[in-house]
């Protein structure tokens, strides 16, 4: 029996600063069988996938393949062992050629006297393609040539072929949500190869969000949740309820959230979205936010949540709708007229995004409103160092002096800088795009609290949490996105709370 | 990581003070060198010549603050000079006015390009370096515009000195004051460094990051136009190619004195030390007696040198925007 198992994951944990990604996860893949891995976002598929792939390596556990101890150096590496994934943001270099980037990092084979023979690259390429039955892709055509599907096919013919080409018999293949840009003809057809390789004994681990895709494909099912492996199903005992029971666990957050804190929203309307819409991403979205409400929106990655934040922040122009802010039109050019009207957000990246490093503490919490720390025209030093000693000690920012660089702190501490200076620019409605994202269990906590230190005092939340338990726990109302569309409104007062798995029906 | 922290500490501390630390070692060689260095009259000719280089600087500096670059500024130099010499004798000191406003309305014109149409600042001014210099051609014909004797009174405030600081200076002092009181004092000046740092999380935290590019851009051309006109000045003509070799100069004294050319990094006072630094250089080869040629190779190594100092090159920061 030991001989039939081609991957084996044994007690593998990855520890991030803050967090555990991965904990104690085992997992045996049988010769010739296809594996759903489904979870959350953010319950560590992603980082799996990258182990396997020898992107990161795990901080314990192991790894076996075809019995053998596996160490992948790096993502050719795990090529050379017959291990290949399709990415969920796609790898291909846009400016190459299809066959060009079928055999990236392998252009050794096609040396001849140190000139690469393109003609039989190309021909190779053509029997990589034809070999996953792809006709009407020519290998000389520009990736930047082709649509968004076709260059999801390439990615595929890449893959399975340079795991075939790997010096072990059996290939293992993941592909990291697949089919989210293919259309259902196209499926059919990757449904039809990957049952193909795995009559040839290869193995697959497919994850989706589309569970309905994960059931009718897999022949075995884990369940992610938090970094754990909290399930192993086989295909007949599967069906859609139990998978949602799993992915989503039943614990109780009550205290975790401070809901006995939840502000029940006043009638003051604050904002008013109607028909909103940004071509391409989401369409006719309307809501309505008053002060003190906290507004959870949940929806998966590509639900447009995200693009929906960036135009009412302003950052990107919405191409139809309206939005009313205190009653008034509102049609934002960029996040300083947000800004003007009173919306502030913080954003998801707060490296790239909610702080400037190299400028110090003080500097970046009066960033946003500097006009309350001037003295007639110019600005007051004695002001700003007042306003920023207030914020550091109100929000226990952990550091030396106001006068720190902003690069020197902690992920929690640095998130801390931004809340204060969203705080001190005088806007009163919120957009939190994953606010506890990167951030340690205690700041969380801080986090939670002054959310409703700041929905007491009459400010509006638009919230988007970096779980779904975080979302319902902190909202009074949520709104549920799907494919661009709102699917569901659920109020959410604190006594009677929504189920998950009833939001993450409407999710996916 | 911490160790990382460290290392980049020390490097800003060595430029910090490595300039100052040049223009005092350097003053003491020279004026061991030469009993003369030392003099009022050479002291005198040390500021005439810093004068509008240091108005310039003074404009660059900000400009490289927010990350950007300005290749215009010895073109708009160039126009105003031009500009005042072929006007002074019909219009007085009005002169000054058009020469001025040339140059916030060239620096307005760079702003505008570089924001709206969204080109780099390199390849933007590099365009409008060629048209403005054109200009200068155009209108003077292509040859030195003398201005007359009869009009020297409304230039006469050159002769002016206040102990051995020449008027030209003083104008570049007055301008310094107001660039210095804009650095430390205004949203501008906070707005300069945060964009520098960080374009993305300043626009993010509600900055109207244009307004500002644009602003930088056209106190740029104030202060060359400032340049200019003190240049004008000096040589009692409007040479149309007087500002081309303030290009690279006006870049590099500010680099030199350790304004960062990824921005976010840098200060007005740091211009006054790196056009301090290169005019003493200049000016002691010259008194010693080192070829022209030769200066110019000492000039090149310390603008590597300069660089070397005082850039992260890790990598991650791009030199040019």
């Amino acid at each position: 029996m030991i001989k039939d198992i081609l991957f084996k994951v044994e007690n593998l944990t990855m520890k991030f600063p803050g967090t555990l990604a991965l904990s104690d996860v085992n997992m045996e893949i049988k010769k010739g069988e296809v594996i759903g891995l489904v979870g959350e976002n953010g319950a560590g598929k992603s980082t799996l996938m990258k182990i396997i792939m020898g992107i990161q390596t795990q901080t314990s556990g192991s790894m076996s393949l075809g019995g053998e101890n596996y160490e992948p150096k790096d993502p050719n590496d795990a090529n050379m062992h017959g291990v290949g994934m399709v990415f969920q943001e796609q790898s291909l270099i846009s400016n190459l050629t299809v066959g060009q980037n079928i055999y990236i990092g392998k252009e050794k084979e096609f040396k001849q006297k140190g000139i690469i023979n393109w003609r039989k690259m190309y021909k190779d390429a053509n029997d990589a393609l034809k070999a996953i039955d792809i006709n009407d892709i020519k290998p000389e055509t520009k990736i930047k040539d082709l649509n968004f599907s076709k260059r999801q096919m390439v990615e595929i013919a890449r893959v399975f072929n340079s795991a075939k080409t790997g010096k072990s018999d059996f290939s293992l293949i993941l592909l990291d949500e697949p089919t989210s840009v293919l259309n259902d003809e196209e499926i059919k057809q990757l449904f039809y190869q990957i049952n193909k390789i795995k009559e040839e004994g290869n193995a697959v681990i497919f994850v989706s969000h589309r569970l309905d895709e994960i059931m009718e494909i897999s022949d075995r099912i884990y369940v992610f949740k938090d970094g754990k492996n909290v399930g192993d199903l086989r295909k007949e005992d599967a069906d859609e309820a139990k998978l949602y029971e799993m992915m989503v666990g039943k614990t109780h957050t009550g205290e975790y959230y401070k809901i006995n804190r939840q502000t029940v929203p006043t009638n003051e309307l604050v904002l008013e979205v109607e028909n909103l819409s940004l071509k391409g991403e989401f369409k006719d979205v309307s809501f309505k936010l008053h002060a003190g409400e906290v507004m959870g929106i949940c929806g998966v990655i590509g639900s447009g949540k995200e693009e929906l934040c960036s135009v009412i922040t302003g950052d990107i122009k919405a191409s139809s709708g309206s939005l009313k802010v205190f009653g008034k039109d509102a049609n934002f050019n960029s996040p300083y007229d947000a800004l003007k009207s009173g919306i502030i957000c913080i954003p998801k990246e707060r490296n790239e995004e909610g702080i400037v490093s190299t400028l110090s503490i003080m500097e970046n919490i009066n960033l946003s409103n500097l006009d309350g720390v001037k003295n007639g025209f110019l600005i007051s030093r004695k002001k700003q160092v007042k306003r920023s000693t207030e914020w550091i000690k109100k929000l226990r920012i952990k550091c030396s002096g106001y006068s720190d660089t902003v690069s020197q702190l902690s992920g929690g501490n640095a998130q801390k800088v931004v809340f204060g200076r969203i705080l001190s620019s005088g806007a009163k409605v919120l957009i939190l795009n994953h606010p506890t994202r990167g951030v340690d269990i205690g700041a969380k906590e801080e986090i939670y609290n002054l959310v409703r230190d700041v929905t007491d005092l009459g400010y509006s939340v638009i919230l988007l949490g970096d779980t779904l338990d975080e979302c319902i726990g902190l909202s009074s109302k949520i709104l549920v996105m799907k494919d661009g569309l709102v699917t569901k409104f659920y109020d959410a007062p604190a006594k009677a709370k929504p189920e998950q798995v009833d939001i993450v029906r409407y999710m996916m | 990581m911490k160790v990382l922290e460290m290392n980049r500490i020390k490097k800003l501390n060595i430029s910090e003070y490595s300039s100052i630390f040049a223009v005092v070692a350097l003053v003491i060689f020279f004026s061991l060198n030469n009993g003369n260095f030392l003099s009022a009259f050479n002291i005198n000719s040390i500021l005439i010549d810093m004068a509008p280089l240091l108005a310039v600087g003074l404009g660059v500096t900000f400009v490289l603050l927010i990350g950007s670059i300005d290749l215009s500024i010895g073109a708009i130099v160039s126009v105003s000079a031009v500009l005042l010499s072929l006007l002074i004798t019909d219009y007085g000191y009005w002169a000054y006015l058009v020469a001025i406003a040339f140059g916030l309305f060239a620096g307005l014109i760079n702003g505008i390009l570089y924001t709206k149409l969204k080109i780099p600042s390199f390849i933007s001014t590099l365009g409008t370096m060629s048209i403005f210099q054109s200009f200068a051609y155009i209108l003077s014909k292509g040859e030195p515009v003398q201005i007359g004797v009869q009009d020297w009174k409304f230039i006469s405030f050159e002769k002016f000195d206040i102990g051995i600081i020449p008027s030209v200076f003083i104008v570049t002092l007055i301008l310094f004051a107001f660039m210095y009181l804009i650095q430390r004092k205004t949203k501008l000046g906070k707005y300069l460094y945060a964009i520098g740092g960080n374009e993305r999380s300043s626009k993010i935290a509600g900055i109207n990051v244009d307004r500002i590019k644009i602003l930088v851009f056209t106190l740029s051309g104030l202060c060359c136009s400032i340049g200019g006109i003190l240049l004008a000045i000096k040589l009692k003509s409007g040479v149309p190619t007087v500002g081309v070799p303030i290009t690279l100069m006006g870049i590099a004294t500010v680099v030199l004195g350790g304004t960062a050319l990824t921005g976010g990094k840098g200060s007005v006072i740091r211009a006054v030390i790196g056009v301090t630094l290169v005019l003493v250089i200049q000016n002691g080869m010259s008194i010693m007696g080192v070829d022209a040629f030769w200066q110019q190779i000492i000039f090149g190594l310390l603008i590597i040198l300069a660089v070397l100092l005082t850039t992260d090159r890790s990598g991650r920061d791009t030199i040019i925007k």
